[in-house]
């Protein structure tokens, strides 16, 4: 098949910005496994770098993990009943809870852990201690956790299948659990993998919550780096 | 149990969470400004001088993310061709990425050992160094953005129905003309609902910023700088309410503007 102008334009133009997205982390892969950054290639290939980050940074990294962990523990308790009910009841009630459910996504999280230092900065040890972050990262997490989720259920006809199950003699918790359980499963991929994106690197919320003993990684690492 | 109860009892959970660490918070932010705060960020050219520089960046990022996603979207929602799903993973790649690492790969593209300074030393010319100030910040966020911004576009354009576009080249359309009287039209809700996101990303992302230099004066740098440094807490939680307030303003608009495809 021919291929006309705009194919040639469209593509080289594609290929530009794919270059500018990838050109920077492929140099960063180069820089941390170049001996000397300052001699550039040539002197050599060493993993000494990375195992140096290792050894002082490994710590803050399976914290982060933690977090990550953690965050999305609580995101499916608290947001799959949650979805549950939004995507069952259709009243104003339950369109303004909804409402108020996502609001966190729309306020940047500086002014949300701001917000939080204030509210709770005070109480006991709760600055310095590592849950502290990890409340900031469930109210960022948690609406995109109930928005996944309630996609999925309201795309089927959840009442339906309730009544189904109840018809072929199912108790109230095993309705719940095996009609609304399938098709969460299905939303899981989705709200998994957002989930460990938004909670692995260390956001502004853990960086303006975090006392030195409780910082995840990206947070050190970054700042010495940019000042090279 | 009755219907009702059980409801409640599902969804008390998430909002305690909400309530106690989002609305709580968000309220003891708007008090703790108190009158000397927004009266102070009023006062001081600084203040409004940062919030205007935040506001233009925001603005930038959003017209040429818009612009690129764009282009790429549109060309590869059609084009099919060999290498097509790799040069999509290539482009989605830095979805994982947080702020403060896309501000280290700012630093890798255009910092003082950057790429771009080493091709234009090479092309003998002098030096080019900008990631340290508010062009590295906009080339920041147009990096993040554009992935995010691409897909939403995509999954718009894999949706508009091909017959249209088929009927206005028949008609004697120009490509010029298809794309302004049916393209973007038909992408017009998504275009508003990625713009939003793009505008609210930038002009509340801090780590990009931080990750960058501390002179950059944006909002979200003033305010960690006041709170930190300063230890001025009224102006601190004043701005940050400001912040939020606007950044929530916007997308709510845009949620208006596009029909509820807006966070």
């Amino acid at each position: 098949m021919r291929r006309g102008l705009g194919f040639w334009t469209g593509l080289g133009f594609t290929l530009l910005i794919s270059a500018f997205l990838i050109l920077p982390v492929l140099a960063s892969v180069v820089a941390g496994v170049t001996a000397n950054q300052f001699i550039g290639l040539s002197s050599g290939l060493t993993t000494r770098w990375v195992l140096e980050v290792w050894a002082n940074y490994g710590g803050t990294v399976l914290l982060s993990l933690q977090i990550a962990l953690a965050t999305l523990a609580a995101s499916l308790l608290l947001g799959i009943p949650a979805a549950y009910v939004l995507a069952r009841h259709a009243g104003v009630t339950a369109r303004l809870v909804e409402e108020a459910l996502v609001m966190p996504v729309a306020v940047p999280g500086l002014a949300t852990a701001l917000g939080l230092i204030l509210a709770y900065g005070a109480a006991g040890d709760l600055r310095s201690s590592w849950l502290f972050i990890l409340v900031g990262h469930i109210v960022f997490c948690l609406p995109f956790m109930v928005r996944a989720v309630l996609a999925v259920l309201l795309a089927l006809d959840l009442k339906a299948l309730e009544d189904a199950a109840r018809a072929c003699g199912a108790s109230g918790s095993t309705v719940l659990a095996a009609a609304a359980s399938a098709p969460i499963a299905v939303a899981m991929p989705t709200a998994l993998s957002a989930r460990l994106r938004r909670s692995m690197p260390a956001r502004c919320a853990s960086r303006m919550m975090a006392a030195s003993r409780a910082t995840p990684v990206c947070v050190p690492c970054s700042r010495s780096r940019a000042r090279r | 149990m009755p219907d009702r109860l059980r409801a409640a009892l599902l969804i008390a959970p998430a909002l305690a969470v909400f309530l106690a660490f989002f609305l709580v918070p968000l309220g003891q932010l708007a008090v703790a400004g108190g009158a000397g705060g927004y009266a102070t960020i009023l006062a001081e050219p600084r203040y409004l001088r940062s919030l205007g520089s935040t506001l233009l960046v925001a603005a930038a990022t959003t017209a040429i993310t818009l612009v690129i996603a764009t282009a790429v979207g549109l060309f590869l929602a059609r084009a099919r061709f060999r290498g097509r799903a790799t040069l999509l993973a290539l482009l989605t790649l830095p979805l994982a990425f947080p702020g403060v690492v896309v501000g280290y790969l700012v630093i890798m593209l255009a910092g003082r050992q950057g790429l771009v300074a080493e091709v234009s030393m090479a092309l003998g010319g002098e030096r080019i160094v900008f990631a340290y100030s508010l062009a590295g910040l906009l080339l920041g966020y147009v990096y993040f953005s554009i992935p995010r911004t691409l897909l939403t576009v995509m999954a718009a354009a894999e949706k508009l129905d091909p017959r249209l576009e088929e009927a206005a080249r028949s008609l004697g359309a120009s490509s010029f003309g298809v794309l302004r009287d049916v393209l973007l039209p038909g992408l017009a809700p998504a275009l508003t609902a990625a713009g939003a996101i793009c505008f609210a990303t930038a002009t509340g992302a801090f780590g990009t910023a931080f990750a960058l230099a501390s002179r950059i004066d944006v909002l979200p740098m003033v305010i960690y700088t006041e709170f930190t440094l300063q230890a001025n807490l009224a102006v601190a939680a004043a701005l940050s309410f400001i912040l939020g307030l606007a950044t929530w303003a916007v997308l709510a608009l845009a949620r208006g503007a596009s029909g509820g495809a807006a966070a």
